[in-house]
C-alpha cells in the first residue's frame, strides 16, 4: 500500500484538486444564471465554459499525479501560515473598531512571531517604528480615513 | 517628425519639477523594496501601487515607471550579491554575477549591470517611440474579432513562457479568467460568482489580486524555506569596472539590446526570454566562453541589457494594443485602468501627453536610476543584511494599510489574505502565478469581444477565421499550443518507455 502511495506526485495532486474545487464552486455559483446561445450569450455562458475547461484540466492533472514521478510538497510551516493569516484578519477586524494604532500594533506583534527567532524587545521596537512610520505616511500624509485610536 | 514632436511634448509634460520628484521617489522606493531578498519586481510594484493612487494619472504613471526601474535594478542587486534572483528575468544574471561577487568584484558587476540596463533601456525606448504610433494606426482597424484573437494569442504566449508544466499554466490562465469575471455582468446585470456578497458586485479589485498573489503568498513561501534567504557575499569594493571590462561588454550589450527589443515586442516575450536567449547567444559566440558560469562580465552585461530592453519593448503591446503580455505589464494595465487611462490604439490620439509623457518618463527614470544607484550601492548592500524576521511584518503592514486605503474597505484586506492563501496553495502545486494574473486582467476584454463578434455575426463562429488578421493570431495561437503540448507528449512517452524497459 505504502509503495503505491509513495509514487504520487503531490504538487500535481494539489494543483488538480485546486482546479477541480474552483471549477465546481464556479459551476455551483453560476447554476441560476441564464446561459443563452452562441449568438446571444447570457451571463453564465462564458464563465460556465471556462469552469468546464477548468474541471477537465483538474481531472487530468489530478489523475496524472498518480503516475508519478514521485515528489512531495516541500517544507511546511503551519505556525507561520496560521500566524500571518490571523495577523491580517485581526488587523481587518480591529482597525475600524478600535483604531489604526492598536490594529497595526497587533498585526506586527502577531506576524512577528511567525518567525521562531522573534525576540520580545526587537518586536516592541518594530511595533513602535512601523506604526509611527505608516501612520505618518498613510494617515498623516496621504489622508487615509482611519481613526488613530477610537475613544473607549 | 510627428514622433519628434511627440517626444518633445512628452519631455515637457514629464519634466516638471513635481514629476521629476515623483520619478526620483519612485526609483528610490522601488530599489528600496526591490532590493529586499525574496521580493521580486512584480511584488514590489504590487506593494507600492497604492502609493500612486493619490496622484494625477501622469504623475502616477511616471512614479510607476520609476518604481519599476528601481525594482528591476534592486532585483539584479540581490541576484548578484546574494545569488537570489527576485524573478525569472534575473536568474541568468545571478549565474555570473554571483561568481563575480565571490571574487570580490561585486562592485564592478553591479556597475556593469546598471550601465548595461541603462543603455538598453534608453535605446529600446527610442524603438517604442518610433514604432508605437505606426502600430497604433494599424491597430485602429481591429474589430472585436481581432481583439478576441489577439487576447487569446497573448494568453497563450504567456502560458508557453511560464515555468513548469504547460497544462498547469493553462489551468492557471483559466482560473485567472474565471476570477476576472466575478461580479456584475455588464450586458445583463447578472451577478456572477459573487457568493451573494455585495462586496463582490464590482469584482475583485485588481490590487487585491496582485498583492495577494505576489506579496502575501511570497511571505508565506519565504517563511517555509529559510535557505532561500541568502547572506551577503564578501565586501563590496572597487565599484568601477576596468577598461578591459568595458571593452569586453560593448559587443554583448549591443547584441543583447537588439535581441531583447525584438523578443520583447512579441506578446509573452519580455524580460525573461530575452535574458536567457542573450546569455545563450553570448556564451556560444564569445571568445571567453569558458569563463561563462565562473564570473564572466559579459554574462552579467548581456542578460541585464536584454531583460531591460525586453521589458521595455514589452510595453509596446500594452500601450498600443491594450494587451498586457506579462505579470508586470498586467500590473501596469491595472494601475492605468484605476486612473481611468485606457491603453490601446486611441491612447496616442486622445491622450498624447500621457503616452509621450510615459515614454519620456522612462528615459528620465533610466537616467535617475543610474545617478542614484551607482553612489548608493553601499547603502543597498547594507539593507540586504536586514534579517528577514524584521522585514516581513513591515511588508505585511504596508500591504494591509495600502489595500485598505484604496476603498477604505476592511473587506478588501480580508480578501487579500484569502487570495494570498490561494496563491500559497498554487505554489505548493507548482503553478506559476503570472498566467493567472494575465487571465484575470484580460478576462473582461476577452469575453466582451467574444460576445460582440458572435452577436454581429449572428452566432456564426467562423467570423473569427474569415478575417485575415484574426485568423493570423488564431493560427499563431494554435501553433503555440502545439509547441506547448508536443514536448509534454514526448516526455510522457519517454517515461512510459523507460518504465517498460526497467
Amino acid at each position: 500500500m505504502t509503495a503505491r502511495a509513495i509514487r504520487i506526485n503531490q504538487p500535481d495532486l494539489v494543483a488538480g484538486i485546486m482546479f477541480l474545487v474552483v471549477g465546481f464552486i464556479a459551476l455551483w455559483e453560476l447554476r441560476d444564471l441564464h446561459v443563452g446561445t452562441l449568438q446571444e450569450m447570457g451571463p453564465a455562458y462564458f464563465p460556465r465554459a471556462l469552469a468546464f475547461v477548468l474541471v477537465a484540466i483538474g481531472l487530468y492533472v489530478g489523475a496524472r499525479s498518480f503516475r508519478g514521478p514521485m515528489q512531495d510538497l516541500g517544507r511546511f510551516n503551519i505556525r507561520a501560515t496560521v500566524l500571518i493569516v490571523s495577523a491580517v484578519l485581526v488587523f481587518a477586524v480591529t482597525v475600524n473598531r478600535i483604531g489604526y494604532v492598536p490594529g497595526a500594533a497587533l498585526l506586527v506583534a502577531i506576524s512577528s512571531f511567525a518567525d521562531t527567532d522573534a525576540r520580545m524587545r526587537q518586536v516592541a521596537v518594530s511595533i513602535v517604528c512601523l506604526v509611527v512610520f505608516t501612520a505618518a505616511i498613510f494617515i498623516g500624509g496621504l489622508g487615509v480615513q482611519l481613526p488613530l485610536i477610537r475613544g473607549f | 517628425m510627428e514622433v519628434l514632436d511627440g517626444i518633445f511634448t512628452g519631455i515637457i509634460s514629464a519634466g516638471t519639477p513635481i514629476n521629476l520628484m515623483l520619478c526620483l521617489a519612485g526609483a528610490l522606493l522601488g530599489t528600496l523594496i526591490g532590493v529586499l531578498p525574496g521580493i521580486g519586481p512584480t511584488a514590489t510594484l504590487a506593494i507600492l501601487l497604492p502609493v500612486t493612487y493619490f496622484l494625477p494619472p501622469l504623475g502616477a504613471l511616471i512614479m510607476l515607471a520609476g518604481i519599476y526601474y528601481g525594482a528591476q535594478y534592486g532585483g539584479s542587486t540581490t541576484a548578484i550579491l546574494v545569488n537570489l534572483p527576485g524573478e525569472a528575468s534575473s536568474v541568468v544574471t545571478a549565474i555570473d554575477g554571483y561568481q563575480l561577487a565571490r571574487k570580490g568584484r561585486a562592485g564592478a558587476a553591479l556597475a556593469i549591470a546598471a550601465l548595461a540596463s541603462f543603455f538598453a533601456g534608453m535605446v529600446s525606448n527610442i524603438f517604442i517611440a518610433a514604432t508605437g504610433p505606426a502600430l497604433a494606426s494599424w491597430a485602429l482597424e481591429f474589430g472585436p474579432a481581432e481583439y478576441f484573437s489577439l487576447a487569446l494569442f497573448g494568453l497563450m504566449s504567456a502560458t508557453v513562457l511560464a515555468s513548469g508544466s504547460p497544462i498547469k499554466a493553462i489551468g492557471m490562465t483559466v482560473l485567472g479568467l474565471l476570477m476576472g469575471l466575478i461580479g456584475t455582468d455588464v450586458n445583463s446585470g447578472g451577478m456572477r460568482m459573487t457568493f451573494g456578497s455585495v462586496y463582490l458586485f464590482d469584482g475583485i479589485p485588481f490590487i487585491v489580486m496582485a498583492v495577494g498573489f505576489f506579496a502575501i503568498s511570497e511571505i508565506l513561501a519565504n517563511l517555509e524555506s529559510p535557505e532561500t534567504r541568502g547572506s551577503v557575499q564578501g565586501k563590496v569594493r572597487g565599484l568601477w569596472p576596468t577598461r578591459e571590462d568595458f571593452r569586453r561588454c560593448v559587443g554583448p550589450v549591443l547584441r543583447a539590446t537588439g535581441l531583447g527589443t525584438i523578443i520583447g515586442i512579441l506578446p509573452g516575450g519580455g524580460a525573461t526570454l530575452s535574458s536567457f536567449a542573450s546569455y545563450a547567444l553570448e556564451k556560444r559566440i564569445s571568445k571567453h566562453s569558458a569563463e561563462f558560469g565562473h564570473g564572466a562580465v559579459e554574462g552579467v552585461a548581456a542578460p541585464e541589457a536584454a531583460n531591460n530592453a525586453g521589458a521595455q519593448a514589452n510595453l509596446v503591446p500594452l500601450m498600443v494594443l491594450g494587451i498586457p503580455s506579462g505579470a508586470i505589464s498586467a500590473i501596469m494595465l491595472g494601475a492605468m485602468t484605476i486612473h481611468g487611462i485606457v491603453p490601446g490604439p486611441h491612447l496616442i490620439d486622445r491622450n498624447p501627453d500621457l503616452f509621450w509623457g510615459f515614454i519620456a518618463s522612462m528615459w528620465i527614470g533610466n537616467i535617475m536610476l543610474l545617478f542614484i544607484n551607482l553612489p548608493m550601492i553601499g547603502l543597498w548592500v547594507r539593507l540586504l543584511q536586514v534579517p528577514y524576521r524584521l522585514m516581513f511584518p513591515a511588508i505585511l503592514l504596508f500591504c494591509c494599510i495600502g489595500i485598505y486605503s484604496i476603498n477604505n474597505s476592511v473587506f478588501d484586506v480580508a480578501i487579500t489574505v484569502a487570495i494570498g492563501v490561494i496563491g500559497w496553495i498554487a505554489r505548493k502545486g507548482e503553478c506559476s502565478a503570472a498566467p493567472l494574473m494575465l487571465g484575470f486582467v484580460l478576462a473582461p476584454l476577452l469575453e466582451t469581444n467574444l460576445r460582440r463578434t458572435l452577436l454581429i455575426s449572428g452566432g456564426d463562429a467562423t467570423a473569427f477565421v474569415t478575417r485575415p488578421i484574426s485568423l493570423t493570431f488564431l493560427i499563431a495561437t494554435a501553433v503555440m499550443l502545439l509547441v506547448l503540448l508536443l514536448p509534454a507528449i514526448r516526455r510522457r512517452r519517454e517515461e512510459a518507455f523507460s518504465e517498460e524497459s526497467s
